[in-house]
């Protein structure tokens, strides 16, 4: 985590209203990640086991079914299925270009969840209103 | 040619019968499980592996097996059979479980309550089927859903069920997300599982700190019996929210929790001996233990629909089943069931206080059951 | 012996009752002690929350603009007439990755990153239902723009 700007990665929206407790105790969860032109990060129908908050990079979210989306904003979210339900991942993703990202086991969330739930709920919907907006967006285009 | 048939004889595979293979298969099995699906990994790995060192054929004599008194592995599982592992574990559970949500709608304590119904209905049944009342009780409490009680308990009333117990046990923690959504279903209506929970209120540090103090004062004094397992769990519960104590905290939820789970693990594991644990006894346990499952969350969902007739507020059903106390999946598997009806509607957290009180209400019950055998 | 024989003899319905009953004092007592003692620090504590909001209305910093992090690359012309004419080919709309793997299996190099490219400088673009269209527009104007 030494290479990163902590000061930005506060202000990504899904930690950006977190009050500096709570900061404290995600911090040790996140795991910092590069992935190279074409890496596969997730693929679908795995069990979801880490969501990605994307830093740098653009990354392709794609179905068995030929449809994709491709996402290259800072601070957006891949691999909710981790703490949202099903727990399963539901598209692969793919890397279009190097990146690095930063990453959270969904087990430790858990653990996170089971020691400070209020902050776990709070992540919860913060993940929501990203993915929920990055649909609208999608529907808009 | 006589030395090495001789030398064959004591290996392994001459000492082996084919009951030690299906419990080696077993093992594997749930290391598969909880290495290659993440099913409740911390558990299943040394479990597993422990299935494998007990299943190991070995000389009897040599001091090898975990049930010959002067072998290393016998001296591990002593913390097992006098019930020491189990209240440090809960220690650990303590140093890392927030109560807030309990404190914020204590109302919700109740569903807690009434999962461990399940307990003393199967504790019923299996005394029917001619299980005598220590072992019965032993098999009821895998309805609490929660491997260290039914340990402790079952290691002070039946120690020769420990193997199958812990197995069936923490076999059931691993299946909430499988066995419980039916049930959940099964019992709610879609209107019901729609329902929003209100936003709880900030709970104040000092709450926090004075919680577990007025807990373990109170349970202790009315299920005297409850105190190794509550003792510890708030006293854990304690050195988190002191701040003071944060050091200690801090060993108790890392070090300590995770040497015990090992030890526990692997010596629970090894235990499961094919001649101690390949018998109908067993089977009747494992049926028993699922019945007691299906109870415990069904009675809590149950019990969540009749708050429902009295309280201003309707609470969402769903929430009855995270009474069983496997924390936190049952609270997942709430989230999870709510959310396939409505995405926007988030009961995590809320069900995070029915499943932090079925850990002290399986508590209670497993003291109080000890307390009747024993009285 | 089993049954309703076993549960009379050992006394499982008492056992049970009283278990349960046992229960519910304890935790039905205990949430009866929280609330009440939520109540005694409830105006205390909620005077602090109200401070803390306050103050926090006032400190709440702005959310920063997101920009998109991939930038153009030098070689676009050559890799839009490539991709151009690969589009032409497989027709439109076309799946994403479905086009990624065809510009691998026909040699294209870094077939990956240059969709990148090609998405960050619009000339590809969604079609709003997970499938994309090649924009002719913004790939005629590229054209021009080409420095001879």
């Amino acid at each position: 985590m030494h290479l990163l700007n902590i000061e930005e990665i506060k202000q990504l929206a899904i930690f950006r209203d977190l009050a500096p407790e709570e900061w404290a105790e995600i911090y040790p969860l996140l795991r910092h990640v590069w992935v190279i032109e074409g890496e596969q990060l997730i693929r679908e129908g795995d069990r979801a086991h880490t969501f990605f908050v994307i830093l740098n990079g653009h990354f392709m979210i794609h179905y068995r079914d030929g449809r994709a989306i491709t996402l290259n904003q800072k601070g957006d979210i891949i691999g909710w299925s981790s703490v949202i339900s099903p727990f399963q991942y539901t598209g692969s993703v793919t890397a279009l270009t190097h990146g690095d990202l930063l990453a959270i086991p969904g087990a430790r969330f858990l653990e996170l969840l089971q020691s400070n739930a209020p902050l776990g709920d709070k992540l919860i919907k913060k993940i929501s209103e990203i993915v929920q907006m990055r649909e609208t967006m999608e529907t808009e285009s | 040619m006589e030395m090495f048939l001789d030398f064959f004889a004591n290996t392994g595979f001459g000492l082996a019968d084919y009951r030690n293979f299906i419990m080696i298969g077993i093992g594997i099995i749930f290391i598969y499980l909880g290495i290659a699906k993440h099913y409740e990994p911390l558990l299943l790995v040394p479990i597993g592996f422990g299935i494998l060192l007990g299943n190991i054929p070995v000389f009897k004599g040599l001091g090898l097996s975990i049930y010959e008194p002067n072998s290393v592995l016998h001296y591990l599982y002593f913390g097992v059979t006098k019930g020491i592992y189990p209240p440090l574990v809960f220690m650990g559970i303590g140093a890392m479980t927030d109560f807030s949500t309990l404190l914020a709608r204590p109302v919700l304590m109740l569903l807690g309550a009434a999962a461990q119904t399940g307990i003393f209905i199967t504790f019923l049944g299996a005394l029917a089927l001619g299980f005598a009342p220590n072992e019965a009780a032993s098999i009821g409490i895998i309805g609490g859903a929660d491997g260290p009680t039914a340990i402790f308990l079952t290691a002070k009333l039946a120690q020769e069920l420990i193997g199958p117990i812990a197995v069936a046990a923490y076999s059931y923690m691993a299946l909430v997300p499988v066995i419980q959504p039916p049930i959940m279903r099964l019992l709610t209506t879609r209107k019901e599982r729609l329902i929003r929970m209100e936003e709880p209120r900030t709970v104040s540090k000092r709450e926090k700190m004075i919680f577990p103090i007025i807990a373990v004062l109170l349970c202790c004094f009315i299920a005297p019996a409850a105190l190794p397992l509550l003792g510890l769990l708030f006293l854990g519960n304690l050195l988190k929210e002191a701040v003071v104590t944060e050091r200690l905290a801090q060993a108790a939820r890392t070090s300590v929790i995770d040497t015990v789970t090992i030890l526990l693990g692997m010596t629970v594991g090894a235990s499961t001996q094919a001649d101690v644990f390949l018998t109908g006894k067993s089977i009747g346990i494992f049926a028993l233990g699922a019945v007691s499952f299906g109870i415990a969350t069904a009675a809590g969902l149950i019990f969540a629909k009749i708050m429902n007739l009295f309280l201003k507020t309707r609470i969402n059903p769903l929430l009855g089943a995270a009474g069983v106390s496997a924390v936190p999946d049952s609270a997942r598997v709430v989230q999870m069931v709510g959310q396939a009806e409505d995405p926007e509607n988030f009961l995590l957290m809320h069900a995070m206080a029915p499943n932090i009180s079925g850990v002290i209400g399986s508590a209670v019950g497993a003291g109080i059951l000890w307390s009747f055998m024993v009285g | 012996m089993t049954g309703l024989e076993a549960i009379f003899y050992h006394n499982g319905f008492a056992m049970a009752a009283v278990g349960i009953t046992i229960v519910f004092t304890a935790l039905v007592s205990l949430s009866l002690i929280i609330s009440q003692l939520h109540r005694a620090l409830f105006v205390w504590d909620n005077r602090r929350s109200y401070i803390k909001k306050a103050l926090r209305l006032f400190s709440e910093p702005k959310p920063p603009e997101s920009e998109p992090v991939v930038k153009y690359f030098d070689n676009i012309y050559e890799s839009a007439r490539q991709f151009n004419l690969l589009i032409r080919a497989t027709g439109e709309p076309f799946s994403l990755p479905e086009l990624i793997r065809t510009a691998e299996t026909r040699g294209i190099a870094h077939a990956h990153s240059t969709v990148s490219h090609l998405i960050a400088a619009g000339l590809i673009v969604g079609d709003g239902r997970g499938y994309f269209r090649w924009n002719r527009e913004a790939y005629e104007q590229l054209l021009r723009q080409e420095p001879k």
